[in-house]
């Protein structure tokens, strides 16, 4: 277990929710619930779902925004939510994360030269050349010094991406969590910014956790991927095992509706009926049963367990647990 | 070949701004035949949802159409007058927006909501009972699970999904002859977007509507589309039948574009990026909009007026192919 960069072990994210004025009883909205995987040094995770699912607030506990309800975060063996203090800071140093809008993420009244570095300076780093750092960072994401001392409405979605990566490289980071970073930009930004991120990750050795919903993107840019639906991980392994050969069959619906640029390949068969459930009252057992075309007896009454089908293949589901 | 439905030509809309004009649609100019669906694709700012407005004589102040025709069953829909034009809205042609939770009044039931859109077009007043069993008929029709309850319930209380659907419901409600969908399903979830397409497709089949589907998706273009129209900057570049659009892209921004899009089915080779952006194309009076980011570009981009080239139904909008036929 030792050589995981990351590793997230059952963790829980709760958000309260207010019922009304007087309401005595707490509702939860189970936003993650129960979620465990790894991330190997210098790999990418793709986290794929649809919107509820809980892939933000994966990333966001990752990163250190949003506290777990319960559950493990291992950052090279280091419990993330145990540490205290200075010890907590020199982790959380070592993740970094670019959001999706890249219009409310940049603070408009800096300049860029200040952006990047500004994870430093929180940091309490001291005796560094700050304007070194934004002068080297800045042109190593295609960007020039000249762009330093502007502001961010100068600059096009694409090249405040652009800064948001740099900004997240300040730290020297071993783990970047990129939440949907490219699908607030058009398909030729988008391509450039993949590039850059690829890139970036080859040359420096990072970890990404790339979150999408884009199964196109998560295909281009990562080794591994992790399929979530309403709270679960449904399943997980290499990329091109999970997207050619899906077992899971919420990751099988997924892949068909999946509208391909090939006239020739489009689809004939129906699809996969129904919603994503409300994340405040998700049906019982295997969260994926209604809408489930393969749905069996137990699949209401029980929670599936995690089985590993083939090396490095899991998935959660009954369909593979009877065999 | 059925009939020509929609013509359009040589559309202009401008927009006049305090100290600029925005060209946002520049010249456009296409053919739809009955049943035929067309998408009309291109990025953000790139004029398609101003064509479809215009279309539609719903565009903003400070904007306004300052050129061109829109035939519509012969008709020229740019001489009709307002109320005329109000005539045609809803009831010969629908429409269907991005956003199904901002389309709908939370205020009032779908039913009742449905039941406008087919009484401002009744051709004769419906007593209550044949109004409320044609509401039922569509919300049954659009998938609505018991719509002989569902029509009391308010928008809140229906998914996202749901909602584009009784959009939709409402823009087929008058048995339109087009209906024209502007990213119908950018909002929704990947699964969802699947169930709309397919509702779409079947009706289309059922009424013989005609279909323009604005989107940034060529994936959904691929599986639902006759014909695509590819615009950048205000003008169209190139037009054709999706099998050839697709096999045999001609316009170098269209063939950048289709290599650009990281696809699920097949492994990509690096990505193709279309260098720069789109930023001061629209000032581009004669040449070509394009040429500042075309790795193609030669002198007379910059400066010479493109002229259409076509093969067959083809069209295209380059300097790279003159000589062929005009």
């Amino acid at each position: 277990m030792a050589s995981h960069l990351v590793r997230v072990d059952n963790l829980k994210v709760y958000y309260e929710k207010k019922t009304g004025l007087l309401s005595l009883s707490k509702k939860y909205i189970k936003a993650v619930d129960g979620v465990s995987f790894y991330i190997n040094k210098g790999e990418v995770l793709g986290l794929v779902g649809e919107s509820g699912s809980g892939k933000t607030t994966v990333g966001k506990a990752l990163a250190g925004i949003i506290h777990p309800t319960s559950g493990h975060i291992y950052i090279e063996d280091k419990d993330l939510y145990a540490l205290k203090g200075e010890e907590q800071r020199r982790v959380k140093m070592k993740i970094q994360i670019i959001f999706q809008n890249p219009f409310s993420s940049l603070d408009p009244r800096m300049r860029i030269k200040d952006i990047i570095v500004e994870p430093l300076r929180i940091m309490g780093t001291k005796d560094i050349d700050y304007d070194a750092i934004a002068k080297e960072l800045i042109e190593k994401v295609g960007l020039s010094i000249h762009h330093l001392n502007r502001y961010p409405h100068q600059f096009s979605g694409g090249q405040r991406q652009r800064i948001a990566i740099a900004r997240a490289l300040s730290t020297n980071p071993d783990l970047i969590i990129a939440d949907e970073p490219t699908s607030a930009l058009d398909v030729s930004i988008q391509a450039q910014i993949l590039n850059l991120m690829w890139d970036l990750q080859k040359e420096l050795n990072l970890s990404y956790l790339f979150i999408s919903h884009d199964m196109g993107v998560i295909r281009y840019i990562s080794n591994r991927v992790a399929v979530m639906y309403a709270g679960k991980l449904v399943e997980v392994g290499d990329t091109k095992t999970v997207l050619e050969s899906p077992l899971h069959p919420y990751t099988q619906s997924l892949l068909k509706a999946v509208p391909i640029p090939d006239p020739k390949k489009a689809r004939r068969e129906r699809i996969v009926v129904g919603e994503p459930p409300d994340p405040a009252n998700p049906p019982p057992g295997c969260r994926f049963h209604p809408r489930c075309p393969h749905k069996m007896d137990i699949c209401n009454r029980m929670e599936p367990e995690e089985i590993e089908v083939n090396s490095g293949h899991r998935i959660m589901c009954f369909l593979y647990q009877e065999k | 070949m059925n009939e020509v439905l929609l013509k359009v030509e040589n559309l202009k809309t401008y927009f006049f701004m305090k100290r600029t004009i925005v060209k946002a649609v520049d010249g456009v100019s296409f053919e739809l035949r009955r049943g035929e669906v067309l998408g009309l694709v291109g990025e953000s700012g790139c004029g398609k949802s101003a064509t479809a407005l215009s279309i539609m004589r719903l565009i903003p102040h400070p904007g306004r159409i300052v050129d061109g025709h829109i035939y519509f069953k012969g008709r020229d829909l740019l001489a009709l007058s307002e109320k005329e034009m109000r005539g045609i809205r809803g009831k010969e042609i629908g429409m269907i927006f991005q956003d199904p939770h901002n389309s709908l009044d939370p205020v009032y039931t779908v039913g009742w909501q449905l039941s406008e859109a087919i009484m401002l077009h009744a051709p004769k007043k419906m007593d209550k009972k044949s109004i409320l069993r044609k509401v039922v008929d569509i919300l049954g029709k659009v998938g609505i699970p018991t719509p002989e309850d569902r029509h009391r319930d308010y928008p809140h209380q229906f998914s996202g999904g749901q909602k584009q659907r009784i959009m939709i419901g409402m823009s087929i409600s008058n048995v339109p002859d087009l209906i024209i969908a502007d990213e119908p399903t950018t909002a929704l979830d990947v699964t969802v977007q699947a169930q709309i397409i397919d509702l779409m497709k079947q009706l289309k089949e059922e009424y013989n509507v005609s279909i323009i589907l604005i989107t940034h998706n060529l994936g959904l273009v691929a599986e639902m589309c006759d014909k695509v129209a590819i615009m950048y900057a205000g003008k169209i570049v190139e037009i054709g039948g999706v099998e050839e659009v697709f096999y045999e892209p001609l316009h170098p921004y269209t063939k950048l574009l289709l290599k650009s899009i990281p696809r699920v089915d097949i492994d990509m080779p690096r990505l193709e990026h279309i260098p720069g952006s789109v930023e001061g194309a629209y000032e581009i009076e004669e040449g070509c909009r394009f040429y500042p980011r075309c790795p193609m570009a030669m002198d007379k981009c910059r400066d010479t007026l493109v002229r259409a080239y076509s093969k067959g139904d083809h069209i295209v909008y380059c300097h790279l192919y003159e000589g062929g036929e005009g």
